[in-house]
């Protein structure tokens, strides 16, 4: 399947754009051709492609011979919707408001024509049987320590993994030795010694450091001090290679004299990636917004560029928490004749998956 | 027929044949598998390893609020707002909260007649908080002979913003909140929080401590 898919989809739309190919300038020829319909369009349709093709190549190395399960054939469907919803949009920016409008109501109508027709391609999901290899497992009545255990499945049964939560995973016994279905919760430490139905155990480690060297995204909130301001500030990291990581950032700094709002774009080189305090450096540029405040003085509102120049560390906790602490030095490129220079600290914790 | 119809036509077309390989799709997969099995017949190979991926997690809630705001001097009135919230471990979850409210008339302003310390476009106040929250008391309750919900009692603490008369006062929130678990997925939050933050807005800078009120429903997913 991930071939036929991936075959047909290349072929409909990843030819090159030129005025005689295909049906996307069968549309730009329409009325008013503009040249961002054109420059978008390929741009769009490239990036489907990649994502259809991800999704069906992970679909072959999970069923080598099995059916492919419901998940697969939803995520296509899905897939699709992505590709109409911003198109239209994007490609009619000179039109009149009512009619933009009308466009998105129509492109909402499709939408939901076509969610409508979701159940019908979509499966079930296969269950997830687990065995129990353990002398027993213990079923809590709700998902933390101190739930009582109601019910224990004996070695050789076998389990439905219904879904989890932090390290809980809720299971379904179809028929316990009385023919009635118990439903609860297992700790991880107990449902990781359980066997999947090819005889391996499940495993269900913990998150660790190793997790942390392989992880990809990183997301973390951090309070400080921006020159005498109080700070708080949200980011979202994605690592490229082991050594560098590009960050968006979002600073809100609300001081007695003004308050400050701080957005940019850092990438960040760690040198030391396999440490477990592991420092870094940052660079980043980004707009700053500054809004005196209105019961001291009328000034209007400004925003200006800014650069950034940091250096920080991250300290591994647990699971798949990280300790942030960071200085950084900006550049507020102002508008009048002496830049301003401002510096920040911050402590904060982050998440990585 | 303008531009705009043959586009919605030409996505229509599109989206349905997207559809429509689907199946076609399948069905190759199908005999694929038909072939597969009449050459190598490893029924061993049907069976599945279970990753944690492929097991549905429910770390994130996320929901809405209402209740009552005391802002000191200026009246309880109204609150509402939206929740999220990411559950690290069964003891620890950070939390995002984004509310807003309306604020009264002060004493001053009431008894002493046309006075306004300020104008209605500046009596809306804002404000967001990051919190982590700490599930201090799990339990269950339990309702007649055959009901029983899981609860928690948890404590929560935080930094943020608060919004009002056109400026920003950085806010520490303190609160103890209780969740019961309606379902497995859905439940209701009763939550108490005090907002402290520094004011300078009737004369001299003072501390102020608001005390919220608030019923909540979210989901996990």
């Amino acid at each position: 399947m991930a071939n036929t898919i991936w075959h047909a989809v290349q072929g409909f739309f990843a030819k090159p754009v030129s005025p005689a190919a295909g049906w996307v300038p069968a549309m730009a020829n329409a009325e008013s051709p503009s040249s961002s319909r054109l420059r978008w369009a390929p741009f769009r349709l490239q990036l489907i492609t990649s994502h259809v093709a991800r999704r069906t190549s992970h679909a072959k190395t999970k069923h080598p011979v099995g059916r492919p399960s419901g998940r697969q054939e939803r995520c296509y469907v899905v897939n699709t919707l992505v590709v109409l919803k911003p198109d239209l949009q994007r490609s009619e920016p000179k039109r009149a408001t009512s009619d933009v409008r009308r466009a998105t109501f129509c492109q909402v109508l499709l939408t939901i024509s076509l969610l409508t027709i979701l159940p019908g391609t979509a499966t079930a999901d296969e269950p997830l049987i687990a065995t129990v290899a353990d002398p027993y497992l213990e079923m809590h009545s709700g998902p933390g320590r101190g739930y009582p255990i109601f019910h224990v499945v004996e070695k050789g049964e076998t389990v439905e993994i219904l879904k989890s939560r932090t390290d809980w995973f809720k299971v379904r016994v179809h028929q316990d030795i009385e023919g009635r279905e118990r439903i609860g919760w297992v700790h991880r430490s107990q449902m990781g010694r359980t066997l999947s139905p090819n005889g391996e155990l499940l495993g269900l480690q913990y998150a660790d450091f190793e997790d942390f060297k392989n992880s990809r995204w990183e997301m973390g909130i951090a309070a400080g001090d921006f020159e005498g301001a109080s700070s708080l500030n949200g980011h979202l990291g994605y690592r490229l290679t082991e050594n560098l990581t590009t960050e968006l950032r979002l600073t809100h700094a609300i001081g007695s004299f003004s308050d400050n709002t701080l957005a940019s774009i850092n990438i960040q080189n760690q040198p030391f990636p396999q440490w477990r305090v592991s420092p870094y450096f940052s660079l980043g540029a980004g707009v700053i917004r500054t809004q005196p405040n209105a019961t001291l003085v009328q000034v209007e509102d400004r925003t200006d560029s800014a650069l950034n120049v940091g250096i920080g560390a991250r300290a591994y906790i647990t699971r798949n928490m990280v300790l942030r602490a960071e200085y950084r030095s900006h550049v507020i490129l102002t508008s009048r004749d002496q830049n301003e220079e401002v510096k920040e600290w911050t402590l904060g914790i982050s998440i990585f998956y | 027929m303008d531009t705009r119809n043959q586009y919605l036509l030409l996505k229509t077309a599109a989206a349905f044949f997207c559809l429509a390989m689907l199946p076609m799709a399948a069905d190759a997969q199908e005999q694929n598998d038909d072939r597969g099995l009449d050459q190598i017949v490893l029924p061993d190979l049907e069976r599945r390893t279970i990753k944690e991926s492929d097991i549905d997690s429910e770390n994130f809630e996320i929901g809405g609020f209402a209740g009552f705001m005391n802002v000191e001097d200026f009246g309880t009135n109204p609150v509402y707002g939206i929740r999220a919230a990411y559950h690290a471990t069964e003891d620890f979850f950070l939390e995002a909260t984004l509310g807003t409210t309306e604020l009264g008339t002060t004493s001053f302003e009431d008894l002493s007649g046309n006075v306004q310390i300020l104008p209605d476009g500046q009596r809306d106040l804002t404000y967001y908080n990051l919190s982590v929250g700490y599930n201090l008391f799990p339990g269950e309750v339990f309702l007649g002979k055959g009901h029983a919900f899981n609860t928690n009692l948890y404590l929560i603490a935080g930094a943020g913003n608060t919004d009002f008369a056109d400026s920003s006062h950085f806010t520490y929130s303190l609160g103890v909140g209780y969740r019961f678990y309606a379902t497995d997925w859905l439940s209701v939050h009763l939550d108490m929080r005090d907002h402290v933050f520094n004011s300078d807005l009737l004369g001299e800078d003072k501390t102020l401590n608001n005390l919220e009120f608030t019923l909540g429903l979210t989901a996990f997913f």
